[in-house]
């Protein structure tokens, strides 16, 4: 029987239909998956679910009856509840705090045979309920714990229990693998099931397609904001969800070119290098490292292991505490982001919109951006238009970026095509190493294919790139050899061709080959 | 010694204003809004103060008033600042200069330079306590304030219980940090602020009536002195903590204490003490910066 209903649910921004006459059901107790590429209008969906969004038309029934949800308090006082891919958890604040947020249990004064509610926050009681729900639901957490001291995995534990306790019987969880290990990711299953086996209905959205077939029992595809694939799992399989997905046949494994073995000598080398961050944490430590001309370096690990700041120690972004890096056996352990571009360093940076080009630019101006001081392209402190112009066309032209218009700004890209221009920019310098962090992420699947033979490509001709990814299909194909970090150390190394999922998996999870979980490195 | 108790004591005094602003601002700040007009709506709530016990001559009425006006110019921000979405910098400013534009049209008006309330001083509230009186030094320090200095300092016990004891502290406190989570679980993030901002602006317009009933006596629009933007520097120092933030509040008004004293002592060149609360804070302002920023490996500005 069903108990979510859409009926021609349609949204659009600023004339991009973001959803178009979505129409679909669950039934109770089963485990729904929604896929689609990126971009393909999943989470305006459930944000139109959840109350966050509003439709522009189409409506909602719940156990058959139409509902109007004006805010996400509404969805949950219907039993919808949503963990969201960015989670939506306050850092400062405790688990219980966070759980109970908006719902928080208050002081209550007896006077005579009135109760009388104050404003003051009962925390004893406030603590054991929420610990009690954490044990029932077998939970490996403490009440207590500040947030931000907690792990992705356990984060997002806080944020399905946030919805447990508000006894929804709906839950939507956005995207919830991309940031776990695999052994998170199959607790996180087994967590799915049980919730299940208790009479929760779950929408589980993702673009991996192997986890859709491991723990759905129906499938949604949408593409471009309208449903192309409604089935059960049983009649269905990986290649037809992903021919629905793309609207093409697609390669789901890269190609890796076999290259002639890589130089003995390390063209660029880390040695010992550390940082600590604005809350006194060593979040890099003693990692050393060094990578080949011809060769791919992957760097894997779980999210907030250090990448992103060994990132920013190789971009020039932060300072080194302690360490050396080399680069063609010149130290340039600490030079700022100019220095280490002039030098032949290409970078791809984690977030685009960040440190990679400016939205608010235009296409000309984000495509010289960093390399605007060279000559050709500025003479006695002035740009020759002309000039950056030309480099426009030739470059959108080579590496097909596709555009509406020439003249306009990068905020007006897809963020794959804002992706390519970004390659475009660094490829064209003729860098001798390139660093590419998350170079995939958020992208649709035939602008990674793209993204993925290029760095295959640049290394075959002798260059050497280091790939920073969280992606761990991603760091597996397309590397020659793997480093793993966790909690700002490299714990182990591997050779790709050699090494198995489970293996990296359990590197990222933090357990060594000994078997130890190495919880105090 | 008696130079070192006469700064004691006048820090006691020009601290409590300082510290109401601070507290009041810290309301705006723990919502992730910057509000530069404190030192108008300061200027404002003495204006009510004065206003009220020139015509009407009750206590009691002024008080309410202040609080009231408070009220009016918070609702004002917020519509500005937050229903409409305008630059908070540029609503602050406006707010400053309105409260001063306001204050010299009234005056001019009245016909008079200022707004003298001096003969109310002897209705006021003094709170005298006979055993703590009594004690040598201490007690003439901290007995025989007028009631809102005292206030000032409770109020910092009073703002920490708001902030980190009651759901609507939570609540505040999560819109400021994570707008998104507050969101998420249904919480009215908009309202919140208003409140935030409402209660905030009651605690910075009471330094107002401080300053004009129970110090001066008297009410012109160059009563504030810079005591908002002071207040904005001690919460930057703090880190909108209420303890911490008091703290720069009270080191300030030690400062201000010192310029007073010194100037009556020196005399002729007086003027350059009158500087030294205003130098201290850009000094203090300049230490925490560059010790945080040596505190940081990230280069230039970290996001957040």
């Amino acid at each position: 029987m069903s108990i979510v209903q859409t009926k021609g649910i349609t949204k659009s921004y600023d004339g991009f239909m973001a959803n178009k006459n979505i129409s679909f059901q669950v039934d109770e107790g089963e485990i729904k998956a929604i896929v689609g590429e990126n971009g393909a209008g999943k989470t305006t969906l459930m944000n139109i679910i959840y109350g966050l969004l509003a439709p522009d038309e189409g409506e909602i029934l719940i156990h058959d009856e139409p509902v109007t949800f004006k805010s996400p308090a509404d969805a949950i006082a219907h039993g919808i509840g949503m963990v969201h891919q960015h989670f939506k958890l306050v850092p400062s604040l405790t688990v219980y705090e966070n759980v109970l947020l908006g719902i928080e249990e208050t002081r209550n004064v007896k006077l005579g045979k009135r109760t009388l509610k104050t404003p003051f926050i009962d925390r004893k009681r406030e603590i054991r309920r929420v610990q009690e729900i954490i044990d029932k639901y077998g939970f490996n957490l403490s009440a207590t714990t500040r947030v931000r001291n907690l792990s992705v995995g356990a984060q997002q534990k806080v944020e399905i229990l946030k919805m447990l306790y508000r006894d929804v019987d709906i839950i939507i969880l956005d995207e919830p693998t991309s940031v776990l290990t695999p052994q998170e990711i199959r607790s996180l299953f087994e967590t799915m099931r049980w919730m299940k086996e208790n009479g929760k209905t779950i929408l589980f959205i993702t673009h991996k397609l192997k986890e859709v077939m491991d723990v759905s029992d129906s499938v949604i595809v949408i593409k471009d904001g309208e449903v192309v694939g409604d089935m059960r799992k049983s009649d269905t399989d990986e290649v037809d969800i992903a021919r629905r997905m793309v609207g093409r046949d697609v390669l789901l494994e890269v190609d890796k070119p076999r290259r002639k073995s890589p130089d003995e000598l390390f063209i660029y080398e880390v040695e010992n290098l550390s940082t600590v961050s604005d809350q006194g944490v060593e979040v890099v430590k003693d990692v050393s490292f060094g990578v080949r001309r011809g060769e791919i370096l992957g760097v894997a690990g779980v999210e907030g292991n250090g990448q992103t700041e060994l990132l920013y120690l190789l971009m020039g972004l932060m300072h080194a505490t302690k360490g050396r890096v080399f680069f063609k056996g010149r130290n340039i352990t600490n030079r700022w982001p100019k220095d280490i571009r002039r030098l032949g360093i290409g970078i791809i940076p984690e977030d685009r919109y960040l440190h990679g080009a400016c939205k608010e630019l235009t296409i000309a101006d984000n495509i010289i951006a960093g390399y605007h001081g060279t000559p050709e392209l500025c003479r006695f402190g002035f740009l020759k238009q002309q000039k950056i112009l030309e480099r426009r066309d030739e470059l959108v032209e080579k590496f097909d970026v596709r555009l509406s218009n020439k003249e306009g700004l990068v905020d007006s890209l897809s963020g794959g095509n804002a992706q390519k221009l970004i390659i475009a920019r660094e490829f064209n310098a003729d860098p001798d190493l390139l660093i590419a962090a998350q170079p995939s992420r958020g992208i649709d699947v035939g602008s990674i294919e793209y993204m993925h033979q290029s760095l295959l490509d640049f290394a075959a001709r002798g260059k050497a790139v280091i790939l920073i990814s969280s992606e761990l299909s991603e760091v597996m194909s397309l590397s020659d050899r793997i480093i793993v970090m966790f909690r700002g150390e490299i714990i182990g190394e591997l050779e790709a061709a050699k090494a198995t999922r489970e293996e990296v998996g359990l590197l990222m999870a933090g357990i060594t080959k000994q078997g130890e979980a190495r919880l105090h490195g | 010694m008696d130079f070192v108790m006469s700064v004691l004591e006048s820090t006691i005094r020009y601290a409590a204003p300082i510290i109401l602003c601070t507290l009041g601002g810290i309301f705006t700040y723990k919502a992730n809004i910057i509000n530069i007009g404190l030192e108008g709506i300061m200027l404002f709530g003495g204006f009510a103060t004065a206003l009220i016990l020139y015509f009407l001559g009750f206590y009691w009425l002024s008080i309410l008033g202040t609080v009231l006006a408070g009220v009016l110019l918070g609702l004002l921000f917020c519509y500005f600042g937050i229903t409409r979405k305008g630059n908070f910098i540029i609503t602050g400013f406006a707010i400053n200069l309105l409260a001063m534009a306001f204050g010299y049209y009234t005056l001019a008006l009245m016909g008079r330079t200022d707004i003298p309330v001096v003969r109310h001083r002897a209705t006021m509230i003094r709170l005298d306590f006979p055993l703590i009186r009594d004690i040598p030094y201490l007690g003439r320090l901290l007995s025989n304030h007028p009631l809102f200095t005292y206030v000032a300092y409770l109020s910092i016990l009073i703002v920490f219980i708001i902030l980190y004891r009651t759901r609507f502290g939570v609540h505040l406190r999560v819109t400021g940090e994570s707008p998104e989570a507050a969101k998420a679980v249904g919480l009215k993030v908009d309202r919140i602020k208003y409140i935030g901002v409402v209660i905030g602006s009651i605690f910075v317009a009471l330094a107002g009536f401080n300053v004009t009933l129970e110090h001066l006596g008297t009410y012109t629009p160059v009563i504030t002195g810079g005591v908002g933007f002071i207040a904005i520097a001690a919460i930057y120092c703090g880190r909108g903590s209420p303890g911490a933030s008091s703290l720069y509040a009270i080191l300030f008004g030690l400062m201000r204490a010192l310029s007073v004293r010194l100037s009556l002592m020196i005399g002729a060149v007086a003027g350059l003490f009158q500087a030294l609360p205003y130098v201290t804070v850009i000094i203090i302002l300049a230490v925490v910066a560059i010790v945080r920023s040596q505190r940081t490996n990230v280069r230039s500005y970290s996001h957040e």
